[in-house]
């Protein structure tokens, strides 16, 4: 009899909830509550119901409905749960204040929500859109395909971005416009699908984006630029500067010795400069191109590097009697050519700017526990010599461009060497730097940081 | 400016190889001739002022009719009018003349220029020197290299 009770109560409870859910709940819910409570009543008739029935029949019934009622009621759910959210659970005061523009459209496609952010962005009062269509906000040209996607989005609605690769804008009460971005989520209210409307005023972000592009813009027509720079000097630069060296000698010759003494130190003035010249116009473009060529990153082995630029200074080395010793050195990520170019640079003025009298070293190393170098940054690169060094007032400005800290007589160059040397330690995001006295030689050190992404 | 469309530099010997010197620079021409004349060469110089009247020389017409044809050409990049490329692709296009050897001269060593060169077809590319000493000794090793260690085709007059 306990159970009799227990069961009936049971069948007319879940009677109860079908009734009072009625109209909140699906077709579907209502019909799994009804099996539910079939099952309970027939295990409460279980002990009047016909001996024929027996009572396990009864129960593996009642037990089946039960459980194909809770699946079905288990799959129902996430539709539930993907946003057909009643309306009136929404606090509306959250809606209301929401730094989102949150607007409601019915199926109608008039507008039934349009909070604070909404009148802000759009220049309206509520007053004045509620009702009307939603149209209304949005630009003339855009206000047939808009009805037209509105429609479409009815037949399949699901919580999604608005116009994924288009540019969307709002047309304001003044008839300016907004560029916005919008998210949609249909939103069931009774039997209707309305749909709600997260709009958000872009206009910052596009302002970005479009000075950054404009900066882009800038910077490619600047490289361009450089690179019809770099073209010209190459060929026309050079051209006349070419023939003026070629016929002032020539002309220095054609007078012969009937040239007065003046005009022989004059025409040694003009072979002179235009010999500088031209030096200045090839650095120029030697310190372009290092800065300008595409970077080519591969495994560098170093010592292998400073090899090839000892081949090119071994006529240099030859003629000083230069004692260049080199000790390992590692493998690292970077362009070849720029890194023997550096190793050139640096090599070439040890054996250029040494004392009289003294045999010529140069040290190349891979320096250890030098202070102020993170272990983060890499090897330390170390070019030393015995030359005559760098006055202490001077050290900032040698890797300057065309600073040159001698007389021209004294030491041949256009002053270019270091600042190409900085140019290619600067693109493999290095620092370079040097440590001098006066007299006693130099030492100059850069890093060559290992790339964390493998670009250039 | 143009002076002279075609000049030969000195008496031509009778069996001495031929340079065909391609410039349209007055200067540049001048600079050659004072070379040439203040040196002494295996081979004998003439200097065509541009790409048509290189190509006549070349195959001999015309006004060179009875002429041997030159065993090298030292041709410059820069011309106006059918340039330095041109006047080459248009010698590598002719079936008589496609084997001439032809050096690029050119003062640039744009990497685009020189790729350009051997594309076409050049043999070398040697980047014109800038004074009268630096001339004479790049003719000198010219003329040493391909008439001294290099065999040449056979081209027939």
């Amino acid at each position: 009899m306990p159970g009799v009770v227990a069961n009936v109560l049971l069948f007319a409870g879940f009677v109860a909830l079908a009734v009072v859910i009625r109209n909140r709940a699906s077709p579907l819910h209502l019909v799994t509550l009804a099996a539910i409570a079939l099952a309970f009543l027939l295990r409460a008739a279980q002990p009047w119901l016909s001996p024929h029935w027996l009572p396990a029949t009864v129960e593996l019934i009642a037990g089946a409905m039960t459980i194909v009622s809770v699946v079905a009621l288990v799959r129902a759910a996430p539709r539930r749960r993907l946003g057909a959210a009643p309306a009136d659970t929404l606090p509306a005061e959250i809606v209301d204040s929401s730094p989102t523009a949150q607007i409601m459209v019915d199926e109608h496609g008039h507008i039934t929500l349009f909070n604070r952010m909404a009148e802000r962005i759009f220049g309206y009062e509520r007053a004045e859109v509620l009702g009307e269509p939603v149209e209304l906000l949005v630009p003339d040209e855009q206000r047939d395909p808009h009805r037209v996607q509105r429609t479409a989005f009815a037949r399949r609605p699901a919580a999604r971005a608005m116009g994924a690769n288009r540019e969307l804008f709002g047309l304001r009460k003044d008839g300016s416009r907004v560029p916005v971005e919008i998210g949609l989520m249909p939103v069931t209210l009774g039997d209707a699908t309305n749909v709600l409307a997260s709009v958000i005023d872009i206009t910052t972000r596009k302002q970005v984006e479009q000075s950054l592009q404009d900066y882009a813009d800038a910077l490619t027509r600047s490289n361009q630029e450089l690179e019809y720079f770099a073209q010209f000097a190459s060929h026309d630069l050079q051209e006349p500067l070419r023939k003026l060296t070629a016929f002032s000698s020539l002309l220095a010759e054609d007078m012969g010795d009937d040239l007065p003494e003046s005009a022989k130190r004059d025409l040694e003035y003009i072979i002179d400069a235009a010999a500088r010249m031209r030096s200045l116009v090839r650095g120029l473009l030697d310190l372009s191109r290092s800065g300008r060529r595409d970077m080519l990153v591969t495994e560098v082995d170093l010592g292998e590097c400073c090899g090839d630029a000892l081949e090119t200074l071994s006529m240099r080395i030859e003629e000083t009697g230069a004692d260049v010793r080199v000790g390992e050195l590692p493998t690292v990520q970077g362009d070849r050519a720029l890194l023997t170019q550096l190793f050139q640079n640096l090599i070439g003025n040890a054996l250029k700017f040494t004392r009289a009298g003294e045999r010529p070293r140069v040290w190349v190393s891979c320096a250890t526990d030098e202070p102020d170098v993170a272990p983060a940054e890499g090897p330390v690169l170390c070019v030393a010599d015995n030359g005559i060094g760098i006055d202490e007032q001077q050290l900032d400005s040698v890797f300057t461009p065309f600073r040159r800290l001698h007389g021209r007589g004294e030491y041949p160059g256009a002053g270019i060497g270091l600042a190409i040397c900085n140019k290619v330690v600067e693109r493999h995001r290095g620092r370079i730097w040097v440590t001098s006295e006066a007299g006693r030689g130099s030492r100059f050190l850069f890093t060559l940081p290992p790339r964390t992404d493998g670009s250039r | 400016m143009r002076q002279m469309s075609y000049l030969e530099i000195g008496q031509h010997r009778s069996s001495s190889p031929i340079v065909l010197i391609v410039e349209d620079d007055d200067a540049e021409a001048e600079l050659a001739r004072r070379v040439v004349t203040a040196g002494e060469y295996v081979a004998d110089f003439c200097i065509a002022g541009d790409g048509e009247e290189a190509l006549r020389r070349l195959r001999c017409r015309d006004a060179h009719d009875g002429r041997r044809r030159p065993d090298l050409v030292l041709l410059d990049l820069n011309m106006p009018g059918p340039s330095g490329i041109d006047v080459l692709k248009r010698i590598r296009d002719d079936a008589e003349l496609a084997d001439v050897p032809v050096v690029m001269l050119s003062t640039s060593t744009h990497e685009r220029d020189v790729l350009a060169s051997y594309r076409a077809g050049a043999n070398s590319y040697v980047e014109k020197p800038s004074t009268a000493d630096g001339l004479a000794r790049v003719l000198q090793l010219v003329e040493d290299y391909w008439f001294g260690i290099v065999t040449r085709p056979q081209v027939g007059v």
